[in-house]
C-alpha cells in the first residue's frame, strides 16, 4: 500500500510517499528537471558522497504508477530513526543550521539555491547531521534571492539566540511549534543586554521592524519587492557571514545531570557487574535498534552501541545529551544518536490534524530498551505509577533491561521516598509483580543489595506482532 | 499581536531584510537595477538607521532625498 508522507503537502512539486517498506518521492516536470540538472553539474552527488545529502536510487516511474507526479521518482535511503529539532541538543541544531548553509552555499557555487529551510529538513544518522529533502532545490540564475532566509531564521537562528543569548533551553518551545520561533516573538523575548548580543539588531530587531512595515504595503508594492534580485555573490555573501555568526554560539545552560557519571553511585566491581549484565542482555538479543532511555553522557550506550547498527540514546537533561553529542560527533560516529526527550512530556505530534510532525513513539520502537535508574525519577518524581511505566518499556521495545533502585537506596533517599505515595507506590514487591504481567523475564542480577537488574521480553510485543 | 501578525507578510519583510544583509555590493547593484524601488523603500525605512552596525546598505541610501520629517511607518521600540 502508497500512502502519502503526512509533512509533504506542502510543496506538490515533489511529493513523499511511503510504499511498502520504502519511501518514494515523486518530482513534477519543472522539479525533475531542475533535480536532474543539479545530478548533471555533480553537486549532488558530491554532497551524497560526503554525508550531507541522504543517498537514494532513481526508480523507473512505470513501475511505480501510484506515484504522482512521475517526471522523475526516487527512493531516498531509509534512515533507522528520524530525530527531529525539538529533540536536538543545542549542538545538533546548531549542526544542522551549518549544515543547511553549507549545502546551500555548495548549491549556490552550480547555480542552485534551497527553495525551503526548515530544520525538518535535517536529521542525524548518528552524530551526523544529514539532509532529507531532494525536493528543495531550486535554480538560482546570476541574479536571485535566498527566500527561505526568513524561515531559517526562524527555525534556526532564534532557537539558537534564545539558549545562547538569553539562557532560555529552545526543546520545550520547539515542542510546541513546526515554524520555529515568529520574528516579532523573538523580538519580544530578547531584552536588556541580549539585544546588543551579535546578530540580534540585524536578523531579530531589524527584522522584525521591516516585517511590520512591510505588513502595510500595498500589493503593487510587495510585487516590486518580490521581484527584487540580488547578485548571486551577494546571495552567498550573505550565507557566509551567516555561518560565521552561527559558528560562534555557544550554549551557556549547564544541566543538572552532567555531572552523575562522577557521581555514580557503584562501586567499581559493582560497576563491572553491572556493565557486563548488559553487555550479555544486549549480545543475546544482538543487533536491530538499542534505546537507551535514560542515556545520562551515554558510557552504557556507547559500550552497548558496537552490538547494534542504531543507538536512541535519550536523556531530559539538554546538557548531557549536548556533551554526548559533541564527543561522538568529533569521533565521527554514526550510529549513536543523542536526543533530548522528557518522558513525562515526549515530542508530540504538531502541525495539520496533529500529523504533520509524528510524535517521538511513532517513530522510536526498537529491539532492546535500557531502562538504567530511570523508574524510581519516573515514578517518585514525575508521579506515574510503576504500571504505566512498565507499559511503556513493554511497547517501546522487544526486550528490556529494567534497574529497579530499592527505596533504601541512597539515591532514592535523597530524591526523598516521602514523596512515594499510596497512588503510585515505589516497592520491590509491586515491581516485580507488574514486570510479571508484562514481560517474560530472561535473568535477573543484584549488583549490590539495593539495585537490580531485570533483563526480559515483553509479552506486549509479541501480542502486537501477532496481531499486525 | 495575534491578529495583526496574522496580516503581515514574512515573505516582504525577509526580502528587504536580504537586500540590508547583502551590505555594499549588494546594494550597490541592487541601486543600479532598480532604483525606482529602492528609493522609495529608503524613503519609507530612513528612520531605521540608526538601528544597526550590520546595515551598511543604510549607510548607501540617499539619505539627502529621505527627509527625516517624512512620517516613518515603522514604529519605534
Amino acid at each position: 500500500m502508497t500512502t502519502t508522507e503526512p509533512s509533504s503537502f506542502r510543496d506538490q512539486s515533489s511529493r513523499l510517499f511511503v510504499a511498502e517498506s520504502r519511501f518514494l518521492r515523486g518530482f513534477d516536470e519543472r522539479s525533475a528537471e531542475t533535480f536532474l540538472a543539479a545530478e548533471a553539474s555533480g553537486v549532488v552527488a558530491a554532497l551524497v558522497g560526503r554525508g550531507k545529502l541522504v543517498a537514494y536510487t532513481t526508480v523507473d516511474p512505470s513501475s511505480v504508477p501510484e506515484i504522482q507526479p512521475s517526471a522523475l521518482v526516487i527512493c531516498p535511503e531509509t534512515l533507522p530513526f528520524v530525530s527531529t529539532p525539538p529533540e536536538w541538543s543545542f549542538s545538533m541544531l546548531k549542526d544542522a543550521a551549518l549544515l543547511t548553509l553549507d549545502i546551500n552555499a555548495e548549491l549556490l557555487d552550480h547555480g542552485f539555491i534551497l527553495k525551503d529551510a526548515t530544520a525538518y529538513n535535517v536529521t542525524f544518522k548518528g552524530a551526523q547531521p544529514i539532509f532529507l529533502d531532494h525536493g528543495s532545490v531550486e535554480r538560482i540564475g546570476e541574479q536571485g534571492i535566498w527566500s527561505a532566509y526568513g524561515q531559517f531564521v526562524d527555525h534556526f537562528v532564534s532557537p539558537l539566540f534564545l539558549e545562547a543569548y538569553a539562557g532560555v533551553a529552545f526543546q520545550p518551545r520547539l515542542r510546541g511549534t513546526v515554524e520555529g520561533i515568529p520574528v516579532a516573538e523573538m523580538n519580544a523575548l530578547l531584552r536588556g543586554s541580549s539585544r546588543r548580543r551579535k546578530g540580534v539588531l540585524t536578523h531579530v530587531a531589524l527584522r522584525s521592524r521591516l516585517e511590520r512595515s512591510a505588513s502595510g504595503y500595498g500589493a503593487e508594492r510587495r510585487t516590486e519587492v518580490a521581484a527584487t534580485q540580488l547578485p548571486r555573490q551577494a546571495v552567498k555573501a550573505t550565507i557566509v557571514k551567516l555561518r560565521k555568526l552561527i559558528a560562534r554560539l555557544e550554549s551557556p545552560v549547564v544541566g543538572e545531570w552532567t555531572d552523575y557519571e562522577d557521581a555514580v553511585p557503584y562501586a567499581d566491581d559493582e560497576h563491572e557487574q553491572k556493565r557486563v549484565f548488559v553487555e550479555r542482555a544486549a549480545r543475546s538479543v544482538g543487533g536491530g535498534v538499542l534505546i537507551d532511555v535514560g542515556a545520562n553522557t551515554g558510557s552504557f550506550s556507547r559500550a552497548a552501541s558496537g552490538l547494534f547498527d542504531t543507538v536512541l540514546a535519550m536523556d531530559i537533561d539538554p546538557s548531557a545529551v549536548d556533551i554526548l553529542y559533541r564527543r561522538l560527533a568529533s569521533e565521527g560516529n554514526t550510529s549513536i544518536t543523542p536526543l533530548v526527550v522528557d518522558l513525562l512530556n515526549p515530542t508530540p505530534a504538531t502541525g495539520w490534524r496533529n500529523s504533520e510532525r509524528a510524535s517521538i513513539f511513532d517513530r522510536a520502537t526498537g529491539d532492546l530498551g535500557l531502562w538504567l535508574a530511570v523508574l524510581h525519577h519516573l515514578t517518585i518524581t514525575g508521579g506515574i505509577p510503576l504500571p504505566l511505566s512498565l507499559d511503556l518499556a513493554a511497547m517501546l521495545t522487544r526486550y528490556a533491561l529494567i534497574e529497579f533502585v530499592l527505596p533504601t537506596d541512597p539515591m532514592v533517599e535523597l530524591i526523598g521516598t516521602s514523596r512515594s505515595s499510596e497512588a503510585a507506590p515505589y516497592d520491590l514487591a509491586t515491581f516485580q509483580a507488574e514486570i510479571e504481567k508484562r514481560f517474560e523475564v530472561i535473568e535477573e542480577l543484584y549488583p549490590k543489595p539495593t539495585r537490580l537488574l531485570v533483563f526480559a521480553k515483553s509479552l506486549a510485543w509479541d501480542e502486537a506482532s501477532a496481531r499486525a | 499581536m495575534g491578529l495583526i501578525t496574522a496580516y503581515i507578510d514574512p515573505g516582504t519583510g525577509a526580502t528587504l531584510m536580504q537586500l540590508v544583509l547583502a551590505g555594499t555590493v549588494g546594494i550597490a547593484a541592487v541601486v543600479k537595477l532598480k532604483w525606482h524601488s529602492i528609493k522609495s523603500f529608503f524613503k519609507r525605512s530612513a528612520g531605521t538607521s540608526d538601528e544597526s552596525q550590520d546595515a551598511q546598505a543604510e549607510d548607501e541610501s540617499p539619505r539627502s532625498e529621505a527627509p527625516d520629517s517624512e512620517a516613518s511607518p515603522i514604529d519605534h521600540d
